[in-house]
C-alpha cells in the first residue's frame, strides 16, 4: 500500500516542480513589477511548441530550455513593447500576443505532436525527480540572485514606487519589459518541461495555466507573503488539491466545486494566521 | 479561535479524515474488476461513448464490473493526475480513455494494465507502436461514402466549404482524407478555420458564401456549437453534412459518420473479450467502426426542398429534430 501510496503522490510532486516555473514567473509580472500579465498562458504554450518541434526534428532535448527561454523572452518583449510604447492596456496586450502565439505554435508544432519515442531530458539514468529538483533549484537561485542585484532592486522599486525609478533617472518602460522577459522566460520553460514530460505537445495545452499559476501563487502567499520556497510549495500545493479530488473519487462533475471549496478553506486559513497575529 | 475559524479547520479535518480512510480502508472487492473511465472533455459525442460503453458492458458481464468515471475537462495537467492516478491505483485493473489527449496521456505512463481506446480519428500519430497493452476503436470514417452521399443529395455542388478547427488533431487527419475524397468526385473544396465558439456564427455565414455545401468533420469544436451551425446554415440555405449521427438531429442535412453510443459499445466489447476472455490486447488490435451509418434529417430536406432518391432513402434512416423525436 505504501507502493501505492508514493506512486500516486511521486506525479503530483513532478507536475507540481513542473507548475513552480510558472508561479514563479507569475510572482515576477504581479508581485515584483506589479502588472497583470495574460502572456502567461502563450509563453507556457510557446515553450511547450518550440520544445516539442525542436525535439521532433533532432536537436537535443536539454538545448530546447534555453531556446524555450528566449522564445518565451521575445513573447514578454512584444507585450512589454506593445504596452509600453504603443500604450495599449496591459491586460489587452497579453491577450493580444497569446492569441498570435496560438497561431505560431500551431504553425511550428501542429495541433499535436507526439514526441513519444524520442529522446527527452526525462529519459536517463537519473529520475525524473531529480533532473527537475536541480532545473527547480538552478531557476529559484538564480531567480533569487537576480532580485538582489541592483537590478532586482530596481524591479522591485518599480512595482511599490514607479515615482523612485524616475527619480534615479532610470527608464520605467525598460524595466517594465525587462521583468516580463523574465517572467515569461521562466513560464516558458514549464511549458517546454511539461510536454517532454508528458511526451506530446497538445495546442490545448496550456489552457488553464494561468488559473493553476495564480492559485499557486495565491497558496505560496498564505505560507509566506515574500518570495521564498513558497512558491514552489504553493505550486505543489495545487497539484494535491485536484489530486485530492479525484482520490475522493465522487462524480467528476463535481470535480470541480470541490477544488474550488478546497482553495477556500486553505485561503481561510491564512485569515486565521493572520488574526493570531493580532491577538 | 473564533467558531468560525473552528468550523473551518473541522471541514478541513473531515475530507482529510474522508481521504485517509479511502486510503486505508481495504475497500477492493475481490471478485470484481474495475475499470477506470477517463474522459477528455465533457462535450456531447464523448458523453455518449461512456454512456454507451458503461451500459454495454454492464450487460455483457452482469453488472461484474465496476467502473470509476474521472474527467480532464479539457485541462491538460488534470487529465495527466487522473492518469497518474489511474495508474498508481491498484485497484483499477483496466483504463478506459476517451478521445486523443486522454489516450497519449494514459498511454505514456501506463505500460502494463490494458488500455482501452475510442473516439481517436488518428492512432498512427500518436506513437503507439511501443504499447503492447493498447487496443480499442478509431472514430475513422469512410470518407469517400460521404463524399459520394454529397454528390447524390446536391448533384449540383460544384465547391464545398470544409469547415473545421485547425487546433484539433482528429478534424486535421479527417479533413486530409475529405479533401481526396471530395476531388475524386470533382468537388473543389476550400478549408475555413475557427478557433473559438465565438467565431463560429460568423464563419458559417462566410462558408455559405464560399460553397454550395458545408462539410464538418468530427470536431469537437464545431459539434459541440451543432445547433448554431445547423441554424446558421440554415439561414443561409446552404447544406450543411456532418460526420457524426447525433449532429443530424440538431438540425444538419445528413451524416455518414460514426454513431458515438455505438462506438462505445463496440469498445465495451473488446473489453469483455480482453478482460472476460483472456485475448491479449495485442490481438484485439485498433479497428475502425463496425457500423457507420448513413442518416437523413426529413426536416431540412423540406426546408431546402431537396429531393431524395429513393435508392438513397432506401439505406438511409430519416430523422427530424430532436425536439420532434421526443414525441
Amino acid at each position: 500500500m505504501n507502493h501505492e501510496l508514493v506512486n500516486i503522490l511521486y506525479p503530483i510532486l513532478l507536475q507540481g516542480l513542473i507548475y513552480s516555473f510558472v508561479v514563479m514567473g507569475i510572482y515576477i509580472s504581479s508581485q515584483v513589477i506589479q502588472f497583470d500579465d495574460l502572456t502567461t498562458e502563450g509563453s507556457f504554450g510557446l515553450g511547450g511548441a518550440l520544445s516539442g518541434a525542436l525535439i521532433s526534428i533532432g536537436i537535443s532535448s536539454w538545448l530546447t530550455l534555453p531556446l524555450s527561454m528566449i522564445g518565451g523572452a521575445l513573447a514578454g518583449l512584444i507585450t512589454g513593447l506593445l504596452h509600453t510604447k504603443m500604450k495599449l492596456n496591459n491586460l489587452i496586450c497579453g491577450l493580444i500576443v497569446t492569441t498570435a502565439l496560438f497561431s505560431l505554435c500551431l504553425k511550428g508544432a501542429g495541433s499535436n505532436l507526439s514526441i513519444h519515442e524520442k529522446s527527452t531530458i526525462f529519459i536517463s539514468h537519473y529520475p525524473s525527480i531529480l533532473i527537475l529538483v536541480l532545473l527547480v533549484g538552478i531557476a529559484f537561485w538564480s531567480l533569487k540572485f537576480v532580485l538582489r542585484s541592483e537590478m532586482g532592486l530596481l524591479l522591485r522599486a518599480l512595482g511599490s514606487n514607479p515615482q523612485m525609478l524616475m527619480n534615479l533617472g532610470k527608464s520605467i518602460d525598460w524595466y517594465k519589459i525587462l521583468g516580463l522577459m523574465i517572467a515569461n522566460s521562466f513560464i516558458a520553460v514549464g511549458g517546454s518541461l511539461f510536454v517532454q514530460l508528458n511526451g506530446y505537445f497538445s495546442i490545448l495545452g496550456n489552457i488553464g495555466t494561468l488559473v493553476i499559476g495564480l492559485t499557486g501563487l495565491i497558496l505560496a502567499q498564505i505560507i509566506k507573503p515574500v518570495f521564498g520556497i513558497a512558491l514552489i510549495i504553493g505550486a505543489v500545493f495545487y497539484q494535491a488539491i485536484f489530486a485530492l479530488t479525484i482520490e475522493l473519487g465522487l462524480d467528476p462533475i463535481w470535480n470541480n466545486l470541490i477544488k474550488a471549496v478546497l482553495i477556500v478553506l486553505l485561503i481561510q486559513l491564512k485569515n486565521i494566521k493572520k488574526q493570531k497575529v493580532l491577538c | 479561535m473564533s467558531p468560525k475559524n473552528v468550523t473551518i479547520l473541522v471541514c478541513l479535518i473531515v475530507v482529510l479524515g474522508v481521504f485517509l480512510y479511502k486510503k486505508i480502508s481495504p475497500e477492493k472487492n475481490v471478485e470484481k474488476i474495475t475499470v477506470g473511465i477517463i474522459q477528455t472533455a465533457s462535450h456531447p459525442a464523448l458523453d455518449q461513448v461512456r454512456q454507451g460503453f458503461i451500459t454495454e458492458l454492464e450487460r455483457l458481464s452482469n453488472n461484474e464490473i465496476d467502473f470509476v468515471v474521472q474527467n480532464g475537462e479539457g485541462i491538460l495537467s488534470q487529465i495527466q493526475s487522473i492518469a497518474a492516478n489511474f495508474h498508481a491505483h491498484k485497484k483499477i485493473d483496466a483504463i478506459f480513455a476517451i478521445a486523443t489527449p486522454a489516450v497519449q496521456a494514459i498511454t505514456r505512463m501506463e505500460k502494463r494494465k490494458p488500455i482501452f481506446i475510442a473516439a481517436v480519428s488518428d492512432p498512427e500519430s500518436l506513437g503507439l507502436t511501443q504499447n503492447t497493452n493498447v487496443c480499442g476503436t478509431t472514430d475513422r470514417i469512410d470518407t469517400d461514402a460521404q463524399s459520394s452521399l454529397i454528390k447524390e443529395l446536391i448533384p449540383h455542388a460544384r465547391r464545398a466549404t470544409i469547415l473545421y478547427n485547425p487546433g484539433e488533431n482528429n478534424s486535421v487527419a479527417m479533413v486530409k482524407k475529405m479533401r481526396v475524397s471530395l476531388e475524386k468526385q470533382g468537388i473543389e473544396s476550400t478549408l475555413l478555420g475557427v478557433n473559438l465558439e465565438s467565431e463560429i456564427a460568423m464563419a458559417v455565414n462566410a462558408a455559405s458564401r464560399k460553397g454550395d455545401v458545408i462539410l464538418i468533420p468530427a470536431d469537437n469544436l464545431l459539434v459541440g456549437a451543432m445547433p448554431l451551425v445547423a441554424n446558421q446554415a440554415l439561414k443561409n440555405e446552404c447544406p450543411l453534412i456532418v460526420s457524426d449521427i447525433p449532429s443530424v438531429t440538431k438540425g444538419a442535412l445528413a451524416a455518414k459518420g460514426a454513431d458515438y453510443g455505438e462506438l462505445g459499445k463496440e469498445t465495451a466489447l473488446l473489453v469483455y473479450k480482453v478482460l472476460i476472455e483472456g485475448e491479449s490486447p495485442e490481438s484485439v488490435g485498433i479497428n475502425d467502426p463496425l457500423n457507420t451509418k448513413t442518416v437523413v434529417n426529413q426536416k431540412i430536406v423540406e426546408a431546402l426542398q431537396i429531393s431524395v432518391s429513393e435508392k438513397l432513402a432506401k439505406k438511409s434512416q430519416l430523422v427530424g429534430n430532436e425536439v420532434c423525436d421526443e414525441s
